[in-house]
């Protein structure tokens, strides 16, 4: 009847049962009906309880950096702030710069960091002359959604 | 509204006469209890029609066929009833099973989405592009909160609908 039972939690006091992959019925010892049917044998052994691997924090965090996103705006202008682009006029201006600069024209452009245009080549490479990584871009504007805590 | 009264055990003493008097309170104590009165003992939810894991009755929605998403990849608190999309659920007045269903999945990536019953997991589903349908039969305790709780893992942001408690009989179990 079931594909497999397990405990559901260390002190045994629920039972998992798979009616299939995506459909369970989970048995509670204040069932004592249920729980002795569970327990006589019939449907098979009752597999032990496993915990689910916790997701490292460093796995969340690198999901998070992947997906969150910011208005280019403000990382335009955080950057400027902290001494990145001190040559943004020369470079706004100069024609022949594929990731020439357009602050006015990009208003309301919400974009991650894992952009492949040029702007954001560019930050990284100032970035890694600056000696600045991951965690340092993490606090530089107001990411959507937030930083996940530890 | 009816006034309930008690009876001494001495007025049903083996083979003395039930007064017409004692009958009709005791009539009346019926009401009396259906009433509510004050005095009158109180129905207890177990003797309440329980519910039976099954489609017949849908008890509660929790979210329809639009649904809700998010895009947060921490799972807020365990007991929280109110944030569609991230974390929905309710309280058990009535003993019994029921059944909890819900789509979940992500436009794109994946998401994480798990039933807690009283601040512990009981089930975890990883949800992919798309929508998965997941059903849950549950054996719930009066007072227990039980909670749906949908979390985005990568790329998102992670959806969920359909979000439905149902049993085979009517009832007022979950609120």
């Amino acid at each position: 009847m079931y594909q497999k039972i397990e405990y559901v939690d260390e002190a045994r006091t629920k039972v998992r049962c798979y009616q299939s992959e995506s459909h369970v019925r989970i048995v509670s010892n204040k069932d004592a009906l249920a729980w002795e049917q569970l327990h006589s044998g019939a449907f098979g052994e009752i597999g032990d309880y496993t915990p689910l691997p916790k997701p490292k924090f460093a796995d969340i965090l690198a999901s998070w950096r992947s997906s969150a996103s910011c208005d280019i705006l403000q990382l335009q202008d955080a950057a400027v702030d902290n001494g990145f682009f001190d040559d943004a006029e020369n470079l706004a201006s100069s024609g022949p710069i594929k990731w020439r600069i357009r602050w006015e024209s990009r208003a309301g452009c919400f974009v991650t960091r894992e952009m492949a245009a040029p702007f954001f080549k560019e930050l990284h490479k100032r970035a890694k002359v600056k000696k600045r990584f991951d965690a340092w871009f993490d606090d530089l504007v107001a990411w959507q959604p937030e930083k996940p805590m530890e | 509204m009816t006034t309930y009264t008690t009876h001494a055990d001495a007025l049903f003493t083996a083979g003395a006469p039930i007064l017409g008097t004692t009958a009709q309170e005791a009539r009346d104590n019926l009401v009396s209890v259906t009433e509510g009165d004050a005095t009158a003992p109180k129905i207890a939810s177990q003797a309440m029609i329980a519910p039976v894991a099954g489609t017949t009755e849908t008890l509660l929605t929790l979210l329809g066929s639009t649904g809700a998403s998010t895009t947060q990849s921490a799972y807020p608190d365990d007991f929280e009833r109110s944030e569609p999309g991230r974390s929905m659920g309710f309280v058990v007045l009535v003993p019994g099973t029921i059944r909890i269903t819900f789509d979940h999945g992500t436009a794109s990536g994946t998401s994480e989405t798990r039933v807690m019953q009283d601040g512990s997991a009981v089930q975890t589903w990883t949800g992919t592009a798309g929508y998965t349908t997941r059903t849950v039969d549950l054996t719930i305790s009066v007072g227990e909160t039980i909670t749906i709780q949908n979390k985005l893992n990568a790329t998102g942001p992670a959806n969920i609908r359909n979000v439905f408690i149902q049993s085979t009989t009517a009832n007022m179990a979950v609120a």
